[in-house]
Formats: C-alpha cells, sequence, structure tokens
C-alpha cells in the first residue's frame, strides 16, 4: 500500500529528526569524519527505529526501513526520502544503510528465508573494481573479463572460490550474499561472516565515505550447505539487474541528500558572514554559486523523481537508474563544489564539514559503477527497445 | 613492421626539406616540451625533476597520511643549498641563471613548482610558500632591504641554512577581500601597527598562513593607526619575536604537508628596520606580489594535474580489462586525450604569461591562476572516474591529488575573486569604455 501525502511527510519528519538527532552528534568530533566510533550504536538506533531495514521479521525496520520490505511493494520512494535524509547529515553512515537495506531486500526477495537470517548483511556482486555490464549479466557466462567468484556443486552443497572487491558493508554485519556463477548462470549464497576459507580484508584508505567499512572478500575453497543458496522466484540475472538498479538511485538519494546538507549550510554561512560592508549573500558572486547548486538539486529531485517512478519495462527502468546516478551524482559533486566554495577558506578546512561532502560525494560518483561503467551501460542499450 | 601510412613511412615520399616540416614526436612527452625551452632552462627543468622524483615522490602518500614523516627542516635546506630558495634573483646575489634575466625571469619558478607538485602538492606548498613569503622584499624595490635583508638572507639560504619565509595578508574577517580593490576599500582589517619611538606596535591576527607555524620570518601587512587598507604597510617579523605567537593550526582537506597556521600579534614591537618598503606602500606590494604569485598556483594546479594524469595513465597501463589493457579503450583514450589537452593548455598559459621581460599584469595572473586551477581540478576528476572504485583509494595517488588541487581554486583569491579581478585590471582600457 503507498503511503499518502501526510504518512510521507511524517515519515520524512521522522527520519530527519533521526538524522539530526542521533547522526549530527557523531561529527562534533575533531577526526575529518567525526567519530566513527559511534557508527555502529547509530546503526543500532537506526535499526530500533525503523530507519534502517532487516530481513529479520521481528526487526521494527523489516517493513518501513530503508529498502526494508514495503520498497518491495511500493517502490523505492520512501527509501530514497530516508537515504537522502540521513546524507544531508552523513553520508557514511546513510551508506550503512543502504548497503544493509540493499541485503534485505535481496533476502526478503527469497522464496525462502535461510535457516539463519542474517540481522545485518552486505551483498556482494563487483569485482576488480569494474561492473560487467547488461550483457554480461544476462549471460554471465560469457562475461568479459570473466565473473571470478564461482560457486561448484560438491557432496550435497556448494564450494566457493574466487573473491568480490569493494563491498560496502554495514558495522556488526553478519553475513555477505555473494553474487557468484555455478554451472555458468548466477546464484546467490548467504555466506556467514565467520565462515571458514572467508577472508576479508580493508579495501584501504579511502577519500569519503569512512564511516562505512568497505572489504575485498577472498573465497578460498569456502564450503557452504546447499541451503545457503537463495532461491527466487524471478530468473537470479534479473535480480541482479534490480540490485544494482536500486544501489544507483540510493546512491542518487545519498548524493541528493549530500547536496542538499551542503546548500543549507552555505546558505546559512552566506546569510551569517560579512565581507567588506555587507552579508556575502548579498554579493553577486555568492549568488551565482548558490543558484547554481539549487538549481542542480532541482536536477537531482527530477532524475529521483522520474528513476523511481518509472512504470514502463524492467530494462528501461535499469537505464533509467544508469542514466540517473551518471548525471546526478555529476549534479550533486557540482552542487556541493559550488556550496564548499561559498566558504572560500573555511570550506577547504575541517570546520565546517564541507570538505568531507566534497570527498564524500567524489568517493560515491565513483563507487559502485563510475561514470565509464554507467556510459558503457547506457550506450550498450541505446537503440533497444 | 609500420604501416605506410606512419609517419615514419609516408615521410620517404616527401622531399629533404618537405621532411624537415613533419614534426615527429620522438622520446616522451615531457622531454619533447623540454627540448622547447632555451638550453639554460632544459638543465633547470631537468635538476629539479631530478631532485623532485628523489627527494618528494617517495614521500607523498606517506605524508598526506602522516605530516611529521616529513622532515620539513632538512629538505628545506637541501633545497636551499642547491640554490633553488634563491632564485628569486639573479647571480650574484641570487641564483637565477643570468640569461633567464632576458626575457625568462618568471620561468624557472614555474618549471620548478611544477616539477615539485607533480610529486607532491603538500610539499610543493610548503617549498613554494617561501617564495612568496621572500616576495615582497624583492619586489619592494627598497635598496635598504635590498642590503640589509635580501643579500644576507639569500647567502646563509646558499650556505643551507634554514631561513624560511611566510606572507601574511589574510585575516579572520577579511579573506578575499584583501585580495581585490573595491572589497579592500570594505574589508575589515584588525591587524594594525601603531608608531612608537624606534618602530611599531602591532596587534591583530592573521589567518591560513601557508608555513606559518615554520617560518623563521614572516612579511605581515598591517594598516597604520585607525587608517583603512589604502595605509597597508609590510612589516618583517621574525619568530620569537615578544608578543608574535602562534594560534591554531589548519586542518585542511589536502595540500598536508603545507602547514597553514594562525599568526597571533599582541604588541609586537617591530623595529623601524623591518619595515618593507615606505610606509602605506602595502596595497601596492601586495598586488605586485599577488601578480607574480598566481602564476605560481597555475603552476601548482597545473604540477598536479599532471600527477593526477601520471598516476592515471599508470593505473590505464596496468590494468587489464577482459582481453585488452585499458588504455587501449578507445573512451578511456579519449578521457586520457582530454586530461592532456587541459594539461596542455595550462601549461602553454603558465609559461607565456611568466615568459616576459616585465612581470605580468593582474589580468593575466588572475587568469592563468583561474584557467590552471579549475583545468587541474577537472582532470584530476576524470581520473578518479576512469579508475572507478579504485579512484578513491588514497593509495592509487588520485584522490590525493584532488584534494590537493581544490584548494588552488581558493588561495590568493578564490577564482570568484580572480574573475573580479580580471575584469578590474581591463576595466580602464578594454572592458569600461
Amino acid at each position: 500500500m503507498q503511503l499518502t501525502p501526510e504518512e510521507f511527510s511524517a515519515f520524512r519528519d521522522m527520519a530527519r529528526s533521526f538524522a539530526r538527532r542521533s547522526v549530527a552528534p557523531m561529527l562534533d568530533h575533531e577526526s575529518p569524519d567525526g567519530d566513527l566510533e559511534r557508527t555502529r550504536s547509530i546503526l543500532d538506533e537506526a535499526m530500533a527505529t525503523g530507519v534502517m531495514a532487516s530481513a529479520d521479521p521481528e526487526s521494527p525496520g523489516h517493513e518501513t526501513g530503508a529498502w526494508g520490505r514495503q520498497a518491495i511493494e511500493n517502490g523505492p520512494r520512501s527509501s530514497l526520502m530516508l537515504l537522502s535524509e540521513l546524507a544531508s547529515v552523513c553520508a557514511g553512515v546513510a551508506m550503512n544503510v543502504h548497503a544493509a537495506g540493499l541485503a534485505a531486500l535481496v533476502l526478503n526477495m527469497a522464496d525462502k528465508a535461510p535457516a539463519r537470517v542474517p540481522a545485518r548483511a552486505a551483498v556482494a556482486l563487483f569485482e576488480g573494481g569494474y561492473l560487467p555490464g547488461p550483457s554480461a549479466i544476462v549471460n554471465p557466462s560469457g562475461a568479459a573479463p570473466p565473473i571470478a567468484a564461482r560457486a561448484r556443486g560438491e557432496k550435497g552443497g556448494y564450494v566457493l572460490s574466487g573473491g568480490k572487491d569493494y563491498v560496502f558493508a554495514p558495522f556488526g554485519l553478519e553475513a555477505f550474499l555473494v553474487f557468484a556463477l555455478e554451472a555458468d548462470d548466477w546464484a546467490c549464497f548467504v555466506v556467514p561472516r565467520e565462515a571458514p576459507g572467508l577472508e576479508e580484508a580493508d579495501s584501504g584508505i579511502r577519500m569519503g565515505l569512512r564511516a562505512c567499512p568497505c572489504l575485498n572478500l577472498k573465497f578460498k575453497d569456502l564450503v557452504l550447505p546447499a541451503e545457503s543458496r537463495l532461491s527466487f522466484s524471478t530468473k537470479t540475472a534479473h535480480l541482479v539487474l534490480e540490485y544494482m538498479r536500486l544501489n544507483w538511485l540510493g546512491m542518487v538519494a545519498m548524493s541528493h541528500g549530500m547536496a542538499r546538507g551542503a546548500l543549507e549550510r552555505a546558505r546559512e554561512y552566506a546569510e551569517e558572514r560579512y565581507q567588506g560592508c555587507c552579508l556575502i549573500i548579498n554579493h553577486p558572486a555568492m549568488g551565482m554559486l548558490l543558484s547554481d547548486a539549487s538549481s542542480r538539486l532541482l536536477v537531482l529531485e527530477s532524475l529521483m523523481e522520474k528513476a523511481s517512478l518509472e512504470e514502463g519495462t524492467a530494462w528501461r527502468k535499469f537505464i533509467l537508474a544508469a542514466e540517473a546516478k551518471l548525471a546526478g551524482l555529476r549534479a550533486a559533486a557540482d552542487a556541493v563544489t559550488d556550496s564548499l566554495q561559498v566558504f572560500g577558506g573555511y570550506g577547504y578546512m575541517e570546520d565546517y564539514r564541507m570538505e568531507k561532502r566534497y570527498r564524500d560525494v567524489n568517493s560515491l560518483k565513483c563507487a559502485g559503477g563510475s561514470p565509464r561503467d554507467l556510459r558503457a551501460i547506457i550506450a550498450e542499450t541505446i537503440g533497444e527497445k | 613492421m609500420k604501416p605506410p601510412t606512419h609517419p615514419d613511412e609516408a615521410k620517404k615520399n616527401l622531399p629533404l626539406f618537405g621532411r624537415l616540416f613533419l614534426r615527429e614526436h620522438k622520446g616522451d612527452l615531457w622531454e619533447d616540451e623540454t627540448m622547447t625551452l632555451p638550453w639554460t632552462l632544459r638543465r633547470m627543468r631537468r635538476k629539479y625533476k631530478a631532485f623532485a622524483d628523489e627527494r618528494i615522490r617517495p614521500l607523498e602518500l606517506e605524508v598526506d597520511l602522516d605530516v611529521s614523516k616529513l622532515d620539513k627542516d632538512g629538505l628545506f635546506k637541501d633545497y636551499a643549498k642547491l640554490g633553488y630558495a634563491t632564485e628569486l634573483l639573479p647571480w650574484p646575489i641570487g641564483t637565477l641563471p643570468l640569461p633567464c634575466v632576458l626575457g625568462w625571469y618568471g620561468v624557472p619558478l614555474a618549471l620548478k613548482i611544477e616539477e615539485i607538485t607533480a610529486a607532491c602538492g603538500g610539499i610543493g606548498l610548503m617549498l613554494g610558500a617561501h617564495e612568496l613569503g621572500f616576495a615582497p622584499l624583492v619586489l619592494s624595490g627598497s635598496p635598504s632591504v635590498l642590503t640589509k635583508w635580501v643579500i644576507p638572507t639569500y647567502a646563509a639560504l646558499k650556505r643551507g641554512e634554514k631561513k624560511l619565509f611566510a606572507f601574511a595578508i589574510t585575516e579572520p574577517g577579511a579573506g578575499s577581500d584583501v585580495e581585490e580593490t573595491e572589497g579592500a576599500m570594505k574589508a575589515k582589517v584588525v591587524t594594525r601597527a601603531k608608531k612608537v619611538s624606534g618602530g611599531y606596535v602591532i596587534n591583530g591576527r592573521k589567518v591560513f598562513i601557508s608555513d606559518g607555524g615554520i617560518a623563521d620570518y614572516v612579511t605581515l601587512f598591517a594598516c597604520l593607526g585607525n587608517e583603512g587598507v589604502e595605509s597597508w604597510t609590510c612589516f618583517l617579523l621574525e619568530r620569537g619575536m615578544k608578543g608574535f605567537t602562534l594560534g591554531r593550526k589548519e586542518k585542511k582537506m589536502g595540500q598536508k604537508a603545507g602547514d597553514a597556521t594562525e599568526l597571533v600579534l599582541e604588541d609586537v614591537f617591530v623595529p623601524d628596520d623591518h619595515r618593507i618598503g615606505p610606509e602605506k606602500s602595502g596595497w601596492a606590494l601586495n598586488r605586485s606580489v599577488l601578480n607574480t604569485s598566481r602564476p605560481g598556483v597555475g603552476a601548482i594546479a597545473l604540477g598536479i594535474s599532471r600527477s593526477a594524469f601520471e598516476h592515471c595513465l599508470d593505473f590505464c597501463r596496468t590494468t587489464r580489462l577482459g582481453n585488452k589493457r585499458l588504455v587501449e579503450y578507445q573512451d578511456i583514450q579519449i578521457e586520457l586525450a582530454d586530461m592532456l589537452i587541459k594539461i596542455f593548455a595550462a601549461r602553454a598559459l603558465v609559461w607565456s604569461t611568466v615568459k616576459r621581460f616585465i612581470p605580468p599584469m593582474a589580468a593575466a595572473s588572475a587568469v592563468t591562476k583561474v584557467f590552471a586551477s579549475d583545468a587541474s581540478v577537472a582532470v584530476c576528476e576524470k581520473a578518479m572516474e576512469i579508475m572507478g572504485d579504485h579512484g578513491y583509494m588514497h593509495g592509487r595517488g588520485v584522490e590525493k591529488a584532488l584534494r590537493d588541487a581544490r584548494l588552488t581554486q581558493i588561495y590568493e583569491g578564490t577564482n570568484q575573486i580572480n574573475r573580479l579581478g580580471i575584469i578590474e585590471d581591463l576595466w580602464d582600457n578594454d572592458i569600461g569604455v
């Protein structure tokens, strides 16, 4: 059932209040990314208040959290709003909620829940930092470069080999949902974090989104029971496409939140800061920056609206999401950099957290589908009906 | 076997003189561009690169994470001993080769800054800020400053002594204001000098001062008494002067090896012989310094773009996607070409601006700074985008380049202020007529 406008508005107020009450205080810390130690407790609170989704039916966010069950029935609109609100304060926290939510969505879409439902999981799909194109997803055995993560049936179970890279893995993670090739087709496995043969390593020091861990995984002949494989009513390849689509849309929503947060801070600063004899908001040069940022915000909102309300085929929705990420992240990065410029030298310092937004938005632009990957995907499908 | 359309083969069909007109690209691009310079500058460019490769490049990523890993004093002394900190004046006072005076005066500085910042933007700022701090002494044109300060300081630097300079104009309530004429008239400048017997007493604060925390000397601009910025006068402050202390050390997004510190002045007595130039000559001197330094910011931006390009190219050469290297994909080639176009254009602009008999005018300096810094950010962004998820990883170098590049759009006047400065400079004769 779709939320009424009043319900949607109340839901947004709740998300906004959570972001300001529970997330914002972590940034009152001298570290450039705030007190990262607090992220886990913020996520626990997000789960308890229903902001963060979980596949656990008992969890408050099972239905209403970002990418919770309601997203399957009602579409992505309220999830995007939640992510945008969180990212307007801290994109790293939003990335945790986004990653956990998408994993919950995959689990919720399975025909049968696994014996032990992980309360918090992350999807592991990408390898080598590059996305497979649409044709490689539909025909994964012919993918170039080949998909390295493979599962082979053995002794009534599966043995997983290969690896995955740049897996955004929320704090408190219990399992990975690994997409691998089995008999030349996609299969999705629930891999508990403590499974023997699973090696995880931090992907390294990153420019931004540091509140969300990012891992590289290696599967060393990892043995899995048969029931760890999830089955779906749809083809698993279609689920991969849907996962990628929603991942991009969530990123567009987070970039919208970052751009909005940056613009709000810039406007506040411009209304307080004197230069010469007047407030800088009255300087046309500042007006140019703020109005450009504001216009880009509108572009982002339009992209989100169009991509999330599209009623066309799954294929059409997929391409729209790719286009939204390509154009939207560019617009968001431009809006953030224009907002930062309003602060002059102070924007470059850690004090106003504008530099954090700049680092976060530029990281997000390249994450889970760089502009180059997205162009290749869009180009591959241009002309197709 | 080269195809018949390859330039090497095709040129054989031309007569001898025709072959001479067909310019071929031999060797690498860096060396090819070096060969367009006069012999003295070629030699200098190669020396700068060797220094940067040996002493700075290995520290690039480590120092970005932990600036305490950089021995700033040691590096600066070695830099000075090689004669690189004394190139604002020619031999015998400085170390600028005499042929450079003949129309190539600013070129060595631009070449040096590009090479150093191509190795590390932050270390480039740390070393380059010294030139900025020392520039008022030279540009004041004052014989007494020359004999009292310039000659002894240059002699000490050539011996490898640490005499590091910083330049202080920015104040908490007057940042970009003091980089533009109209804004400066209304700026809320708080640093003031009061004339007393034998000197001046200075009170106030300066912020975001590059090398402020490590400099031995600071060229600082202050208003006289209760007058406005038109009374600005330049003073030379020495570290350790009573009442002269360091305030907060800024935490920046990038160029981390370059220090940015607040200077606090509480009843600092500055003797008369520490005044640089006549009273009230500070505003003109400030303009002169900025006209000289903004192409230097262009060179910093240029070096950082080169760093991003080189890191990205290395990635594209060594990363295989499917059955071929990334660099062999047409879309990647177009992106790399776009980056090169911006780097070529920025270098052409920087070299053209500094390659003059007379110092560059304000408009040309600002054009260079704005174009090169915007180009640099665009190149770094493109490099990150090409590298996808690898792009935001610190170990790959390009995210650092983007963080470093972003500052070049802000310091030495934001690019907005510089754009207004271009129009202001051209108003009387070109724009407003």
